[in-house]
């Protein structure tokens, strides 16, 4: 098993032991969410340098 | 040293373990340390309910953006340790920003308090937005004496950076710095410290800045590019979102030296940013990013460092306080719980711990052994006595 789901699992067990469904639904679906925006992030960040680079270059080439 | 873990949290109260019963009660406590949120503190008898508990004990904790468990990282409840020494002495100095601007001689009037050369080292626990956390390590430093070892950190006030609390023998309050102080020859501390952050993109230049306020790189707004890089979702969450890209900045003159700073306020009218340190004009600057393994392998580091100085045999228990950061708890969203794993590999087998996410670490510097404040780092301080 993935630590992160071991882990949204001991999150979300109740002092009965039992697990809360919605919260562990609830932690899954944030989690995906996190993994989406640090891709988009990532990305951004590439696209974002490779341009800064190429103004660099143009720069220099001048 | 014998500590006595607690934690709080609204539904169950006060935890006690087991053996903490009213006729099996270990020694006479001398210090306790605890942290939690400012809502839990602002609504809660916190501090109170620790004096009652520990009557005789001086307490000390600060508001985070979390608390650091054993298991997990949490918002909610309170983590505390109290300890009792063998044969170290504990004194306990506090002072407020608000009657003293200047926080290198805030840190350095602590500091004349505290030393003696019998002082083995400190900790120190501070407000984490009115103070320029590297000017307090180093006024601290400066009175108490190099071959003192100075750790500590910022206050938190999670993604809020609204206000920062600490107590300082007294209810948690804004504008407070605390440092405590501990005497002898058989108290023995580790440190380390770790960020695991990489440097990308175009080094830049710091064309404007004034102490900790950064102005502009290359000519321009650094706001504008934090911005840029952040998108216009995440740049709508700024201070906060900007700890996702720490800052690596290194002075021309020792290019071997850098720094990382954090952001703690920024200022969309003027274009500003206002970091925990001072971000020198001159200096050159460079984006940081971080990956998750990388951060917790980082974690671990710290820890093993943390360790390594531990050679004598204890007596008794030996203490981990982990301070780690903000931006790290950010970047690792529901993941910061590894680092916490990482940071417990890494410790030696039987130390307990503790800790908080807060707005700058200090701890002394790995190679100089100069304390300074460390942004986006876990730093890890560790704390026992020699056996006799």
């Amino acid at each position: 098993m993935h630590r992160l789901i071991a882990k949204q699992i001991e999150r979300a067990r109740r002092d009965d032991g039992r697990i809360d469904i919605d919260q562990l639904i609830d932690l899954v679906s944030a989690a995906y969410a996190e993994v989406d925006r640090d891709q988009a992030r990532s990305n951004r960040s590439i696209l974002l340098m490779a341009e800064e680079l190429e103004d660099l270059n143009a720069s220099l080439e001048q | 040293m014998k500590c006595t873990y607690l934690n709080w949290d609204a539904a169950r109260g006060w935890s006690s373990p087991p053996n903490l019963t009213a006729d099996a009660r270990p020694p006479m406590s001398q210090l306790v340390l605890y942290f939690a949120a400012r809502e839990t503190l602002a609504a809660n008898p916190v501090h109170a309910d620790l004096v009652a508990r520990f009557p005789g004990a001086r307490i000390v904790g600060c508001s985070t953006d979390g608390q650091i468990g054993r298991d997990d990282v949490t918002d909610a409840g309170v983590q505390a340790v109290a300890m009792s020494f063998a044969s170290t002495r504990i004194k306990v100095a506090s002072g407020n920003v608000i009657a003293c601007s200047d926080s290198f001689v805030c840190g350095a009037k602590l500091g004349l308090e505290l030393a003696s050369p019998d002082l083995a080292g400190v900790f120190v626990l501070s407000d984490g937005l009115m103070v320029n956390g590297s000017r307090l390590a180093t006024g601290l430093s400066s009175a108490v004496g190099r071959s003192v070892a100075v750790s500590g950190g910022l206050a938190g006030d999670g993604d809020r950076f609204g206000e920062t609390w600490v107590a300082a023998d007294a209810i948690p309050a804004k504008g407070v710095i605390v440092a405590v102080g501990f005497y002898g020859e058989d108290i023995r501390f580790g440190h380390g410290s770790a960020g695991g952050w990489n440097v990308f993109g175009p080094r830049r230049t710091i064309t404007r800045a004034i102490d900790n306020v950064l102005f502009e790189l290359d000519g321009q707004p650094a706001l504008d590019l934090y911005e840029r890089y952040l998108g216009s979702e995440e740049a709508a969450l700024l201070p906060g979102s900007a700890l996702l890209f720490p800052l690596s900045i290194r002075d021309p003159d020792a290019p071997d030296r850098d720094v990382v700073r954090t952001v703690l306020a920024v200022d969309r009218q003027a274009r500003t940013m206002t970091f925990a340190g001072d971000v020198p004009q001159g200096w050159s600057a460079q984006l940081m990013r971080g990956q998750f393994d990388q951060l917790s392998e980082a974690s671990m580091q710290a820890a093993r460092q943390a360790s390594a100085t531990h050679t004598d045999a204890a007596n008794g228990d030996c203490l981990a306080i982990l301070v780690s950061c903000i931006g790290r708890r950010l970047l690792l969203g529901q993941r910061v719980a590894d680092e916490v794993d990482a940071a417990v590999q890494g410790l030696a087998s039987g130390t307990g711990l503790l800790g908080f996410y807060s707005y700058g670490e200090i701890a002394p510097h790995a190679v100089s052994g100069v304390p300074q404040l460390h942004n986006q780092t876990m730093t890890v301080t560790t704390i026992r006595e020699r056996a006799a």
